[in-house]
This record gives structure tokens, sequence and C-alpha cells, in this order.
């Protein structure tokens, strides 16, 4: 259990963390190319490799296309990979991640979620992983920098499982997380190779080896291909009770856990809820307090596993809510609305109560989410809960 | 099987006006069992012309049909023979034979046919226009591998030079590549529809973006257990000079231990004709169309054979149809090269559709390409160049640039335009060579 594991407690950054996730998880080709605020990852693995502690094939790409192309094909050839990128990097690699989900190819990417439109948009935003929540990957956005190195290293579990075999994204606030250093623990490396050995016991994957007439590729023709996409769908639902079930194992070994794919918090006897994701989910546990001591029935709800997107586990968390509060860090084009706020509201469809939803757009361009604006929030829900008029989606601090 | 024979070879419509004295060679020896010439003029002796004879065929369609078994083939030489007192002259060998070069003799009642002379050929020594040639067999063999490792029949177009490239490149380099190619002409081929492909080895489709970065993470893996392997990524200009030439440039940077081989036919050909970078100035395609205002691609092609070279990776050639030879050995080369990093192959390929070309003209583009210096055959080890074949006297552009109907509108002063900057481009090469 967790008390005897003697890790090695630093002060580290989310970049850091990622990059000793990373390392931990033992790749056997890694191809990174750097973009701010990822840089530092690729500095890290560069510098562990140098001094021999990364024993890897390390390709420094000249573009993020090569980055993700080279690890989709290492992949293939039956090795375990490693990419980290961001913003225009994901942007400029974005034919290669669908051909990595087409090829159904369990690599593991860590995207610095930052804005795009501009050479100036070095700020935070999670628009770059909105851009590919279609492509097919299992996309998980986290809160802490342990919880980065944590899930990079469960991500190997997850993509390389024989009943997944996905892409793994996982992604955290530039900026936010990934400049900022928090104390945590670097786990051994025998405890994580503990952890990551069931791998070898699953029946081996398809490789592509030379010598005969096999061939790799994600296309095919008429109702061949359609299969493809329905295998591929079922195995992205399959995830959603892998995930649960990784994390446990994980947590009889670390002693950590994060609650798969959403995590509740004073939500037990909660009226109303607020629903984050990220970096930001630590600024509402503190609203979420204040507001407890003012009396307020208020909870909140993590969500981790965007996806597949845990639509069951979201209804049954917020059935019988009076009122949720959505903080959002994108924007969902022609909606006016955070992409939270619509799939929440997909999600909800089905209850027979109606839950009322609303939505804030907040944090665009790296702008503070600060615990005053989380406390607007909650008063807003509550008092739409109570019946009164409230507008449906807010941009703060514009609004 | 069949082996790899020396083989009489004859340059096509090659021959000057008048000229007949590899048949009047032939006769004098033919006269000797009284059965005349067994190599043919075709055309008006005239006038340019070609001449002809027996192929010596692999499979001979006249041994098939012979009732007799009065036609045999040589194992030793190759050489397809008629036993005079086994032929019943019956004549089903002169209908048996695809080229017309199965002879009847009306006086002696029997078929002849060229038996080279028994490899020592009357005509090629009388023939003073290098016109004909009696090519050793033997370093064609040693390269070759026994198995056919593409489909007898192939989605092609016809005459399309793709063909011979890929059959010929897999028997050369062998069934334990591993193929790299993308959307392309070559796609349906090598990279299959659905659950089906026409090649023996392995196989990754890539994206037009990026097969040099999926080789190159191929062959990481490969380098991390510390097993050999040979990525060979086989693609048109298209993949090579346009979308994908960042990062094949970057992985010729890194050095990554990947054999490319661009097979360039000038042009977007597998949707249909459109520019690439390596169209030539002034050539039609659909999109440098020619009318009032345009006149076919306004611009230069992109040197890349030259450009890859100057990456100083170990191993950068050129090659064509026409001169398979130098093709295999260079592919052999570059097979070898790529344990130093990468090596890059950049391949003539008339594509006769987009050209306008017609469809028995492919090689004789190539060989035109290769004896005007507008495709010179050279190699490149660690960017220092050399060349590997060098004609003697260069053809000009306008003898037979017009064979491909792409061309067919440019004036004389066009033609001439293009002349100049072949001449500028070779002189470049010539210095870089240090052969002037």
């Amino acid at each position: 259990m967790s008390a005897e594991i003697k890790g090695e407690r630093r002060v580290l950054t989310g970049n850091a963390a990622a990059a000793y996730g990373a390392l931990l998880s033992r790749p056997d080709v890694v191809a990174l190319y750097p973009i701010t605020p990822q840089t530092e990852v690729v500095e890290l693995l560069a510098q562990f490799h140098a001094n021999g502690m990364l024993d890897a094939e390390m390709i420094q790409v000249e573009g993020e296309n090569s980055a993700m192309s080279s690890i989709v094909a290492a992949s293939v050839a039956g090795g375990r990979v490693f990419t980290a990128t961001s913003s225009w990097g994901l942007a400029f690699m974005y034919d290669a991640v669908l051909m990595a989900a087409g090829m159904r190819v369990p690599a593991v990417m860590v995207n610095v979620n930052r804005e795009t439109p501009g050479i100036y948009s070095v700020s935070c935003s999670r628009q770059d992983m909105m851009s590919v929540r279609d492509a097919g990957w299992i996309q998980i956005e986290v809160e802490t920098t342990q919880e980065i190195l944590d899930t990079v290293v469960m991500a190997y579990r997850l993509a390389e499982d024989s009943e997944i075999l996905l892409p793994v994204m996982v992604s955290y606030d530039g900026y936010y997380l990934s400049f900022m250093s928090e104390d945590m623990e670097i786990p051994p490396q025998e405890y994580v190779d503990r952890f990551l050995a069931p791998l070898k016991d699953q029946p081996e994957r398809l490789k592509l080896v030379p010598g005969g007439p096999l061939g790799f590729h994600a296309h095919a023709l008429l109702e061949d291909f359609m299969e493809y996409r329905y295998k591929h769908c079922s195995a992205l639902e399959r995830t959603k009770d892998k995930l649960v079930q990784i994390e446990k194992e994980f947590e009889d070994i670390f002693g950590r856990s994060y609650h798969g794919a959403v995590e509740q918090y004073r939500c037990e006897d909660a009226d109303i809820v607020l629903m984050t994701m990220g970096s930001s989910t630590g600024t509402a546990r503190v609203a979420v307090d204040k507001k407890r001591e003012q009396g307020i029935k208020v909870g909140l709800v993590k969500l981790r596993l965007f996806r597949p997107f845990p639509k069951d586990i979201v209804a049954k968390v917020l059935k019988g809510k009076k009122g949720v509060g959505v903080i959002d860090r994108s924007i969902c084009f022609g909606w006016n609305c955070g992409h939270m706020y619509m799939e929440i509201k997909s999600a909800l469809y089905d209850l027979d109560q109606k839950v009322k939803l609303v939505n804030y757009i907040t944090g665009i361009a790296s702008l503070d989410i600060t615990i005053e604006h989380l406390e607007r929030a909650v008063d807003e829900v509550h008092a739409a809960s109570q019946g009164r008029e409230c507008r449906d989606v807010t941009w703060l601090p514009l609004e | 099987m069949s082996g790899y024979y020396d083989a009489l070879v004859v340059m096509p419509n090659a021959c000057p006006a008048g000229c007949k004295d590899c048949v009047d060679a032939c006769e004098r020896r033919g006269n000797e069992n009284n059965l005349g010439a067994v190599i043919k003029i075709v055309g008006n002796v005239a006038d340019k012309h070609s001449a002809a004879t027996c192929y010596q065929c692999s499979k001979p369609g006249c041994m098939d049909v012979c009732p007799s078994d009065a036609i045999t083939k040589g194992d030793a030489d190759g050489v397809v023979r008629i036993d005079s007192e086994l032929c019943t002259g019956c004549e089903a060998c002169v209908d048996g034979c695809p080229y017309g070069m199965m002879l009847f003799n009306d006086d002696s009642q029997i078929a002849t046919k060229c038996d080279t002379c028994d490899g020592k050929p009357e005509c090629v020594k009388e023939c003073h226009h290098g016109v004909l040639s009696f090519a050793k067999g033997a370093p064609v063999r040693k390269y070759m591998q026994d198995e056919d490792l593409l489909s007898p029949g192939v989605a092609f177009c016809p005459g399309c030079g793709l063909e011979l490239a890929v059959r010929f490149a897999l028997k050369v380099l062998g069934k334990d590549i591993v193929l790299f190619s993308a959307a392309s002409c070559s796609a349906p081929v090598l990279i299959g529809t659905g659950d089906s492909s026409l090649e023996k080895t392995a196989f990754y489709a890539c994206l037009m973006t990026n097969i040099a970065s999926s080789a190159a993470g191929y062959a990481r893996y490969y380098k991390k257990i510390g097993k050999d392997v040979t990525p060979v990524c086989f693609v048109g200009d298209g993949n090579t000079v346009d979308i994908g030439f960042q990062n094949l440039s970057g992985a010729a940077e890194r050095g990554e231990n990947i054999l490319y081989i661009c097979y360039d036919n000038e042009g977007y050909m597998n949707t249909g004709y459109q520019k690439s970078s390596t169209t030539p100035s002034g050539a039609w395609t659909s999109t440098t169309q020619v009318g009032s205002v345009g006149k076919g691609k306004p611009t230069h092609a992109k040197d890349m054979p030259l450009l890859m070279a100057m990456h100083d990776i170990p191993y950068t050639a050129t090659a064509t149809l026409s001169n398979l030879e130098d093709y295999a050995a260079k592919l052999l080369k570059a097979k070898e090269a790529i344990k130093h990093g990468l090596a890059y192959i950049h391949l003539y390929t008339p594509c006769p559709v987009g050209w306008k070309l017609a469809p028995d003209s492919t090689i004789e583009m190539c060989r035109m390409a290769v004896e005007s210096n507008f495709f010179p055959l050279w190699e490149a080890e660690n960017g220092n160049i050399h060349f590997t074949y060098e004609s003697k006297e260069a053809k000009p552009l306008n003898t037979f640039i017009k064979m491909a109907r792409k061309f067919s509108h440019l004036t004389d002063e066009d033609v001439q335009a293009l002349q100049e900057r072949l001449e500028y481009r070779y002189s470049r090469l010539q210095k870089l060579a240090g052969t002037c």
C-alpha cells in the first residue's frame, strides 16, 4: 500500500511531471518537437536521454507532423511510444492524429492546452484539444502535477490494453499547470514497472514485420470500413469501465486515486454543483467550501475523461440536482457556449426531470479563473435553481 | 526458369538512311545454309529506319505451337533454335510468334530464325552506327532475385513506366523490405484496396505528408531492438517534392536509415495530370493550361535530386527505365548506404496518359531524356557527385521533346529556352562533379 512506497518527493512543474511520467513508462521511441508551453517536456526528455536515464530512440523531428507520424509507425512496428505537443503543434499533426486513431495505435501523447488563432496566442484555453475531440482518441484532462505523472503512466495501461488499443491524449492547462511547481512524488521505477507489467501478459497485438505480404493502413471499402468504425466506437465505450479498473489497480500500488471518469466533491447532499475540468478545479474547491460556509449546499464535479464522454456517469451524478454551473475554458463556435456545457446538456436529455444548466465561458487567453468568479457562478446557479431568471451562457469576466 | 542471358540489343529507330549492312551480313551467313537473312528492316530503308530480329523470348510462342518439337530454347545461352531435321514446314511457328520474327524459307520449306550466330552475331560486327550490340547478361543476372514479388496483372495504365519501376525494384531489393507508400499512382498496387494488395512484401500506408517520417519511426524501433530492417519509401513526385518535402528533408538531415525512391512522372498523375514542382516549364497540365493567356507551366522544375544530394546524405542517385543495369546498381548501393543514413533515388518515370505520350514510347522517352542530358544519370556519395553515364553526343531537345504532346504547343523559342535551362543545369552538374 501507499504508506510503504517511498518515492522521491520533489517540487516539480507540470511539464516536468509529464516528462517523468514518460520516463518511468519506458517508451521505446520518443519523437518530439518543441512548442510553447510544452518545450520543457522536450528539453527534459532530451536531458534524460543524454545522461542515459531514458533508454529510447529519440527522434528530434523537424515538425509536429513528423513527431506523430514517426511514433505511429514505431508503434505499428511494435514499440511503446510517446510524444507531447500543444496548440499549433496539435493542429500541424492533425492528419497524423486521425491516422493514429484509424490505425488503432496505442500511442500516448501529452497535450499542453493552449490557444491557437495568432502567433501571440501563447495563452491557455482548451480550444486545441477540442479541435480533435472527434478524432477517435481517448482524452483525459488533469488537475494537478501529480495527476499528470500518474495519468501518463496509467495512459499506457489504457492504450495498450488488448480490449482498447487506442491512442490516449493526456491534457493539462498550459501556463497554469505547465509552469506551476507543486510538491509531488516521483514513484520508484520498480513500482511503475509492476503496475505496467500486466501488459506483458496481454495477447500480442498485430505488428508489421518484414518478410511477407502484410499491410498496415486504416482504410477499407464499404462495410469493411464501416466495421472498422464500429469496432473503434465499441473500444471507446469499453474505455469507461477499463479506466475505473486501471485506476483501482493504480490506487492499490500507489495509494492515489482520481476516481475514474469524474470526481465528486461535497456532492452527496448538494442541491447545486459546479462542473469543471483541469487546473481550475482547485479554485472551484475553495469557492465551494466558502459557499458551504454561507449555507449554500453546493458541490463540485470534476470531469476527467472527456473522450469517450462518460454520459451515463454524468447523468447519474447530476440527476436530481437543482442547478449545475458548467465552467468551460473553450468555445463551441456556432453554439455560443462551451464544449463541456453542450455535451452535458446532451447527456442529461434522457432524465425525467430537467436539470437547470448554466454555462460560464472563462479563463480564455490565460485569464485567471478566480475564486470570486466561481463564487458569483455559485450564487447565480443557486438563484436560478430557485426559479430566478438567469442567462444560459455568461462570458466571464466580459459579462 | 529462364536465366538472364547475353542478348542482341537493337536501338530502335536509329538506323541511318540507306544502311542495311546488318541484313547483308546476315544474308551472307544465312546463304551458307540457303536460308536467307533473319534480321529485318522495319520502315523505309531510304529514310531513317529500324532493324529487328528475334527477341529469344523467355517463353517462346513459336516453341509452344510447334507440333513436332523442332523448336527448343537453350539452357546455357537462352537462344531459341530450330532443328531443321525435325521441322515439317507447317508454319505454325510463324503464326505463333507475336513479333513476326519467325521466318519461312520457301526454297527449303522450313522455318528459320536468328540464333545469334551462337553468340557471335555477324550483324553486330558489321553495324558501324551503334545500333546493334551484343550485351552481356551476367551483370544483370547477379542483381536479380528469383521471385517476382508483384502480381502479374496490376492496375496501371497502358505503357506506364511505374509498373516496370516497381517490379524491377522489388526484384532487386528482395522480399525482406518494408514498403512505405501513400496516395499516388502506386497506391492501388502498393497499398492495395480493402484487404487485398498486389505485392508480396510487408507494406505500410502513409499519408502524403509523412512517408519519410513514418519509415523513420519504423526504422527507429528496429534500431532500438537491435535488428536490421530495410524500410523503402516508394512514392511519386507530389509526395516527395511538394507536400512531403519537409518530412523528407528532415529525415535526410537526421540521418534516418531509410531508402527513399521517388518515381517522378512530373505531376499529380493519379488524380488527372495536375502540375507538381517537377513539371518542366512550358508543359501542359490540367492546372497549367494552354490558352490565349496560359502558356503551360510558367516556372522551372525543382531540381530535386540535387537538393537531396546537397543534404550530404550517404547516397543520392538519378535513374531511369532505359538504363536498368544502372538503376539496379544504384538500388543495391542505396540499400547498402542506408546503414549510414538516408539514401535517395530519383527515378524519371514517364506517364503516357498525363504526358500525352504514345504508350509504346515510354522507354524511348527515358532514353532520350538521358541522351539529351535532360535527365542525366549520376550519383552522389556523401554529397560527392559523379556521372554514371555520359552521352557521347547530346541529342537536342527539339529532336524528341514533342513525342510528349504536353509540349506540343511550344514554339521553337520555347524549346530553345528549355534547351538553355537544360544546358545551364548540366554544366552546373559538371562543375559539381568536377568534369569541366
